[in-house]
């Protein structure tokens, strides 16, 4: 669970600022949690330049709509799920352009509620990349790649970020429940898949 | 509890999110069965590598990037904000430095133009003041007139004065009168000569006064006495000849057996008068009737019966 707590007063007095046109304070925020959206963004995308576009316009959205935040979540929370949000739906703009492009399209695989669309790892063979802990890195997230992002999503946030149960169900807007569930399905489909790429585990 | 069940379960036991009593019967199953011992380890791997995926570094731009669109956002909704509401925010200070740079503008362009307008107004002064005493030698170099100037002075106004007086007179003077001030103004000598005309101006203008005053009406009349047959037309028709002839201050007065008619008539209509009056009746008496004077005239007309 990597750097969990973000420490709440702190957000509140720089939240409270920014409500009152305090451009500067709306910056530390900016500084305080660019790093965990960007790779929030960049894990839900598989694309780096993509991940910062998303997180320009997520501060820019959250800026233009910090009046209407009313401390009801933690602000990270809600800040994340803007993000989520606008990732979501880059991700969906892309892969119907992807989805018309004969290369990019995956062998659905059948899991237990559905198929997911399984993209095969992309086997880059550029020589910089050749190292063996960034070729797996590659094929995970290639797997992760696969998955439909309300699992992905779920995995995101859980296993890569560590949030909560609670508070991946107040930026995802679903019940814990759902959370967990989705949380298995995610993991068993990129196990398959990884299965499926690497062979043995 | 059969695999299916355990390996739905095995996420949650992962993270050690399952009831104890759960927990247990998934570990008594795991010791039994080789294929969810196997699917378990495989999950933890998977987990692992998800886990082990690296961070990324976000780019040093992003936060600048990000500031520069928050703040032209903020600048942008300021603007529309001061649009609405402050319409005259910033305009104010620029209208009045505006204004204030025309005024100063306005201030420096006339003090530096004053002395131009002096110099076109002096002349103009000096044309007023020096026609009376100028107007024969009008043609004459300006220098020359700036120089005569100061002497002309008192004669000058004295003269004015004079003119006044002259002025004040005319509507009771003879016709003379204007005709000859009108005669004297276009003779107007020059500055020197200016005294002694004023002073025969003088003397005319009171003579003429004493003229005025011996064609008075009120004190002398002229005096007329008709004789005709009956006498109440012929007043009537002396009173209408007089009006006809512009009389004023008719006044008719009866007597036993005779009427007087006074009156006043411009003497210019006396002869005319007169001839009426012949046509009326006989013209027994005539006083001064030759004397035509400026001015009204009283003339008493008295109607006498013929005797028979």
């Amino acid at each position: 669970m990597k750097g969990k707590k973000q420490t709440r007063d702190e957000d509140r007095e720089f939240v409270a600022l920014c409500q009152r046109g305090d451009v500067n304070a709306f910056e530390v925020l900016v500084q305080r949690h660019q790093k965990r959206m960007l790779n929030i963004a960049y894990r839900i995308m598989g694309n780096y330049d993509e991940a910062c576009e998303i997180v320009q316009d997520a501060f820019i959205s959250a800026y233009k709509h910090i009046k209407g935040f009313k401390g009801k979540a933690k602000f990270s929370t809600w800040l994340y799920a803007i993000c989520i949000n606008l990732s979501r739906n880059r991700l969906r703009q892309v892969r119907t352009r992807l989805h018309r492009e004969p290369y990019a399209v995956g062998n659905p695989v059948n899991i237990a509620d559905g198929q997911i669309a399984l993209d095969p790892p992309s086997s880059d063979p550029s020589p910089l990349d050749r190292l063996e802990t960034k070729d797996v890195q590659q094929k995970v997230q290639g797997c992760i790649n696969a998955l439909d992002a309300e699992f992905r999503e779920v995995l995101i946030l859980r296993d890569i970020q560590g949030f909560s149960y609670d508070e991946i169900s107040a930026m995802l807007k679903v019940p814990e429940g759902t959370v967990k569930s989705r949380l298995f399905r995610a993991r068993e489909a990129v196990k398959d898949s990884l299965k499926g790429i690497m062979g043995d585990l | 509890m059969e695999c299916s069940e355990v390996q739905k379960r095995l996420s949650a036991y992962l993270e050690k999110a399952v009831s104890p009593k759960q927990k247990a019967l998934i570990d008594a199953h795991l010791k039994g069965c080789k294929q969810c011992k196997r699917a378990l380890a495989d999950l933890k791997k998977t987990v692992d590598y998800v886990q082990k995926l690296e961070e990324v570094e976000p780019p040093a731009w992003l936060v600048q990037k990000v500031m520069a669109r928050v703040r032209s956002e903020a600048e942008a909704k300021k603007g529309i904000l001061q649009k609405i509401f402050y319409p005259f925010h910033i305009k104010i200070p620029l209208e009045a430095v505006a204004l204030i740079l025309v005024a100063v503008g306005a201030i420096y362009i006339f003090k530096s133009m004053q002395p131009q307008m002096q110099i076109a107004q002096a002349p103009i002064a000096h044309e007023e003041a020096a026609p009376p005493a100028l107007a024969p030698g009008k043609g004459e170099v300006h220098d020359l007139a700036e120089d005569k100037r100061p002497p002309a002075a008192p004669a000058e106004q004295f003269r004015d004065t004079d003119k006044e007086k002259a002025r004040e007179r005319k509507p009771v003077g003879l016709a003379k009168a204007p005709v000859e001030t009108a005669k004297r103004e276009e003779a107007a000598p020059a500055a020197g000569a200016a005294h002694t005309d004023a002073l025969k101006q003088k003397a005319l203008s009171s003579l003429e006064e004493s003229k005025k005053t011996t064609t008075e009406p009120e004190t002398q009349a002229i005096r007329f006495v008709l004789n005709v047959k009956t006498i109440e037309p012929a007043t009537q028709d002396t009173e209408e000849t007089l009006r006809k002839l512009g009389g004023r201050k008719i006044k008719t007065q009866s007597l036993r057996d005779k009427t007087i008619i006074n009156a006043e008539i411009d003497s210019k209509q006396m002869k005319e008068l007169f001839n009426q009056l012949n046509l009326i009746g006989e013209m027994q008496e005539e006083e001064a009737a030759s004397q035509a004077g400026e001015g009204d005239v009283g003339v008493q007309i008295e109607l006498e019966k013929t005797a028979p």
